[in-house]
């Protein structure tokens, strides 16, 4: 039952609807990705700090989700995925949101500075405007190309735990960005292909609802090579050895596999949409199985030559 | 004032807030809330507080322990 949460009936939101409101399982591949990141990387950290650079990016995570669900609670209401959250739900006011998301960016970015190095904090702090200010804000309602660009603060953790343990960025981190970068538009427009509606009746101009399902195929099938050619190039380049190459050419193999099969669909049907919905599955997959054979291969130490 | 039992009655902020009564079976709203309202309230602060006891008690542990690396105690 929603509640009129006004001064005079005002029940204090649980302390589960603020861990809600961090979206926890888009932090759990936060956290992965950034501790793959953390593992990749030359060069050794202190477990204490270490761990600290991984509650710090978590931290900022869950800040960038709190700003979300603030600024979107009106889209949020319109849709069945996201209408019982916290806020469109009636469990929280939407003050107390803004106050958990912005608390929780500072003192993520604050002790990401004090506790770890200044770069990984000013990327984590980047990293938050992004989602909250740029992609949120200004990207989303606006762009059918909202997740093309907004796939940068996903892309962001790895980058920062690299970071966090070598003080700089090179070209193993960037292209640690790219793959995440450019997994993000596939990802999202095949659940966004079996999600239409949902989008459509918030308003929000995803790309099958704005250009049609057809030309959101087609993107995501083009959109698999740039990723693959991301995807291998730590490999083709010498960053990483034998286990991440064969793993990563067999993975993009099954990815173009299931792109291809979603490219093939013209389906308006949802009950039709099993390729779209198993590309989203295998996606998770795949970015979950890369990043962690990539941390893999740096810790066994396997041996790295460069093809190009 | 009205003795509808179906108004919720409010009171100033100087004045002492009504005690919950049961009446037929169902809470009378006597205050700024009704018992069921008053006995949630306490509840989701008692959990808030726990859990950011927790959450201090984690971070006085973590800052203590951030401290002793940077000193190179442990370095």
């Amino acid at each position: 039952m929603k509640q009129a949460l006004t001064h005079d009936h005002y029940i204090p939101a649980d302390w589960r609807d603020f861990w809600a409101l961090t979206k926890p399982r888009v932090m759990s591949l936060v956290v992965f990705t950034a501790l793959c990141g953390l593992l990749a990387a030359p060069g050794t950290i202190h477990p204490v700090i270490g761990f600290t650079a991984i509650l710090c990016i978590a931290l900022g995570a869950g800040a960038s989700g709190a700003l979300n669900q603030w600024y979107e609670a009106d889209l949020d209401a319109k849709m069945k995925r996201t209408e019982k959250r916290p806020l469109p739900d009636g469990r929280m006011d939407k003050q107390s949101a803004l106050h958990f998301g912005v608390g929780l960016a500072a003192f993520s970015i604050l002790i990401m500075a004090v506790a770890v190095n200044y770069l990984s904090a000013a990327l984590l702090a980047f990293s938050i405007f992004f989602y909250a200010v740029v992609y949120t804000v200004w990207l989303k309602r606006s762009t059918p190309q909202n997740i093309v660009i907004g796939g940068a603060a996903g892309a962001f953790p790895p980058l920062i735990g690299w970071a966090a343990v070598s003080g700089d960025v090179t070209i193993m981190p960037i292209l640690l960005f790219a793959i995440i970068f450019l997994w993000t538009p596939p990802h999202f427009w095949a659940l966004a292909l079996f999600m239409k509606s949902d989008y459509g009746n918030a308003g929000v101009p995803m790309l099958p609802v704005v250009a049609g399902r057809r030309s959101t195929r087609n993107q995501i099938f083009y959109y698999t090579f740039p990723m693959i050619t991301a995807a291998i190039s730590p490999f083709l380049l010498g960053y990483v050895g034998l286990l991440y190459g064969i793993t990563a050419v067999i993975l993009n193999i099954i990815f173009l596999i299931c792109a291809g099969q979603v490219w093939r669909n013209n389906s308006d049907d949802i009950a039709d949409m099993k390729a779209e919905k198993r590309l989203f599955a295998v996606s998770i997959l795949y970015l979950f199985i890369l990043f962690g054979v990539l941390a893999a291969d740096n810790m066994f130490g396997f041996a790295k030559v460069s093809y190009l | 004032m009205s003795d509808d039992p179906n108004i919720i009655k409010t009171r100033s902020v100087n004045e002492k807030p009504a005690p919950a009564t049961i009446m037929d079976g169902e809470a009378k709203i006597v205050g700024r809330f009704d018992a069921e309202q008053s006995q949630q309230i306490r509840e989701r602060q008692k959990a808030r507080s726990n859990m950011m006891g927790m959450i201090l008690l984690g971070l006085c542990v973590l800052f203590f322990a951030i401290t002793i690396v940077k000193i190179g105690v442990w370095g």
